[in-house]
């Protein structure tokens, strides 16, 4: 039990006016669930331990349910078990303000013990715990990001009685199944899989399995030899979804392995607060190996209200995105038709795009250059940068006034894009796909004008952890 | 049986009747003498037995809501017996309660409720809860003492408080509830629409 809620309990104790009793308590019930999911929004009503209303409606962003929340003052196993005749229809969170004793009877002459409660409230999705099991989750959540995301699945879907007992073998067997699936170890993942399951209903279980095959599977192991006898499907939008509303402090390591299943297309499809720190972290860890078909620049400065955090990663009109001070960068995973409608704007000169071009991770091998209705075409043969050679550079002092409308730009890492830069998009042709960090850093510099800070910043965001993979170095192609 | 004849038939009881409360709908906070934070608020003390013997308590408190009783406190006494039994001995001792219980914590006493499951000396039901009967109960033998520190009802009756006779007398609530008639409350259907009702409405502290 958290010291703050035997604090409160005292202090509730001192009160000698009900209602003031009452509202101690189911403050201190709200700071104990609230610290086992942060993410969690509660509306309380003026119920108190009544047979059918609930204390609290407990609800989350994006998830169209609620979860009903009774406070009981007794952990008395006969009452709770009589409570779960009219509760339990509403797959609902019991909490005792007593602890609930371990093989308690309520006299001599029951036979209702916790066993029986633990059956029947498994029976019925309905999750009781007590001031010591809640705080036995949420004093783990910080430890380890898996925990965390336990924690909060227990209050959304949580099953069966669960102390402080039964959360300590929770959390140690969801531990240490995901640090088996790191190795492919099957005893321990069975272990989890079958704590998983067993503590949690089918949705929330359905979330932690699928995360648990996603570390497998994304540190070689193969999807036919995971150890779960239910066929839970592929990572989901709203798996994804839940893990980034969820997950606060995950390392690095976490984010690359649970990224090896996540795609930029499924990226575009999940619910994600702005900013969200996960999603900061999800795409920072998995820059080669998120792809894209491509992206386009709309020129949209900060909303009143919006954050200042920039650049950072964001999910807005079906796709991921970076967010600059003024401009946000949209990513099509896959067609050209992902991306937002363009803005007509003017080309840049060719002065322009060479000075955005200086130092950057790209060459320029094809430009097409527009005076009013006319256009020439200039292209290297050989892959060497157009805007380093002498017979361009004259052809361009000849046509000062000509803009950039087109240019073909090739990746250091291969692979070549199409910039058009009056829709400030670059698209892969036919089939091809990029690394994401690749995509970003060598078309953002291009079509837009970045100050050294704004550059020093993208950098940052677009920084890999190989260090040979140095970003925006100073040598240029040529 | 006679009376509770164990502690499962009270225990029953006492989680019928607030459950049968609740489903009134007209009872919104309620809890019992073994529910932890709350059953002290159930505890009260004879006056003339501090430090003596365990404090008194009444089975059941709660809250009612909407009508003429919003926002009342109630605390409730509940016998699970199928006759009579020793039901006016009980009655006695629970009117005597309720009278020491007013004197010492009148803003928890708004309604005291008697809940059994059967009816006793209904030939005189009518006199049950008034003020001539609560005088009775507490210069009883068994009460006058502990209620009074007095020996005798000659001694005790003039150390009565007559205007907490009647307080006591129109607070008293005569409950006799039978199996079939806590089937009848809420049917599932009207259920989910008044837990809909209360579930929306936010309350803030």
């Amino acid at each position: 039990m958290r010291t703050e809620f035997q604090k409160a309990i005292a202090h509730a104790e001192d009160q000698q006016d009900a209602g003031a009793r009452i509202e101690v308590i189911k403050t201190a019930v709200l700071s104990e669930v609230r610290a086992a999911d942060p993410a969690v929004t509660v509306r309380t009503t003026e119920y108190f331990n009544h047979s059918f209303a609930p204390d609290m409606v407990l609800t989350w962003a994006h998830e169209q349910r609620e979860r009903l929340l009774y406070v009981r003052p007794s952990a008395s196993p006969a009452w709770l078990l009589s409570d779960l005749e009219t509760v339990s229809r509403h797959r609902p969170m019991v909490f005792t303000l007593q602890d609930i004793a371990e093989g308690t009877q309520d006299n001599a002459n029951s036979d209702i013990s916790v066993t029986l409660l633990d059956e029947a409230a498994h029976q019925s999705d309905t999750w009781i715990t007590d001031p010591s099991g809640i705080a036995a989750i949420s004093e783990r959540r910080a430890e380890n990001p898996v925990v965390s995301l336990l924690s909060q699945a227990l209050v959304r879907g949580g099953k069966g009685v669960t102390n402080s007992r039964e959360v300590a073998d929770l959390t140690t067997r969801t531990r240490g199944g995901f640090e088996a699936a790191l190795t492919q170890e099957p005893s321990q993942t069975r272990s989890a899989v079958d704590a998983i399951e067993r503590h949690l209903d089918n949705v929330q279980s359905g979330h932690l399995t699928r995360l648990l095959r996603a570390v497998w599977e994304g540190n070689g192991g193969s999807l036919s030899n995971f150890p779960s006898a239910v066929d839970v499907g592929a990572l989901t939008d709203d798996d994804l979804t839940y893990l980034l509303g969820a997950t606060g402090d995950a390392s690095r390591d976490f984010w690359r392995r649970i990224g090896r299943t996540v795609t930029t297309e499924q990226l575009g499809r999940v619910r994600a607060l702005d900013p969200s720190p996960s999603l900061q972290a999800l795409v920072a860890a998995n820059l080669d190996s998120l792809h894209a078909k491509g992206l386009r620049v709309l020129m949209e400065p900060l909303a009143l209200g919006e954050s200042e955090q920039v650049p950072r990663w964001m999910v807005s009109r079906g796709c991921l995105a970076l967010r600059g001070l003024s401009w946000v960068a949209y990513l099509a995973a896959r067609r050209t038709e992902e991306l937002p409608q363009p803005e007509e704007i003017r080309a840049p000169s060719i002065d322009a795009l060479r000075r955005r071009s200086v130092g950057r991770t790209v060459s320029i091998t094809r430009v097409e250059l527009g005076r009013g209705n006319t256009a020439v075409t200039y292209e290297s043969r050989d892959g060497t940068n157009v805007l380093l050679d002498p017979m361009f550079v004259k052809l361009a002092g000849d046509i000062p006034d000509a803009s950039v409308e087109t240019a073909a730009a090739t990746l250091i890492a291969g692979g070549t894009v199409n910039v058009d830069f009056p829709k400030k998009s670059a698209i892969g042709p036919t089939s091809s796909i990029f690394p994401v960090g690749q995509l970003v850093r060598a078309v953002m510099p291009l079509v837009v004008d970045l100050s050294g800070d704004e550059l020093a910043e993208l950098a940052r965001v677009l920084a890999e952890v190989d260090p040979a993979d140095t970003l925006f170095p100073d040598q240029v192609f040529n | 049986m006679a009376g509770e004849d164990n502690h499962d038939a009270g225990s029953d009881g006492l989680r019928r009747a607030k459950r049968w409360l609740e489903f009134t709908t007209r009872v919104d906070r309620s809890w019992t003498h073994q529910d932890g934070a709350m059953a002290e608020l159930l505890e009260f003390e004879w006056p003339y037995l501090t430090g003596q013997g365990k404090p008194f308590t009444f089975d059941l408190g709660g809250r009612f809501r909407g009508g003429a009783l919003h926002e009342q406190g109630f605390v409730a006494e509940v016998k699970n017996y199928k006759n009579e039994s020793d039901l006016p001995i009980h009655f006695r001792t629970f009117l005597a309660k309720c009278y020491i219980a007013l004197e010492a914590k009148p803003k928890r006493c708004d309604n005291f409720l008697w809940i059994s499951w059967s009816p006793f000396q209904a030939q005189k039901w009518d006199q049950h809860a008034t003020a001539a009967n609560v005088q009775k109960a507490i210069l009883h033998k068994d009460n006058v003492f502990r209620s009074l520190g007095v020996q005798t009802s000659a001694e005790g009756g003039p150390k009565l408080n007559p205007e907490t006779l009647t307080r006591v007398a129109d607070r008293v609530w005569l409950v006799t509830l039978s199996p079939r008639q806590e089937q009848l409350v809420l049917s599932d259907e009207h259920y989910g629409d008044v837990l809909q009702l209360i579930t929306k409405k936010e309350v803030t502290w």
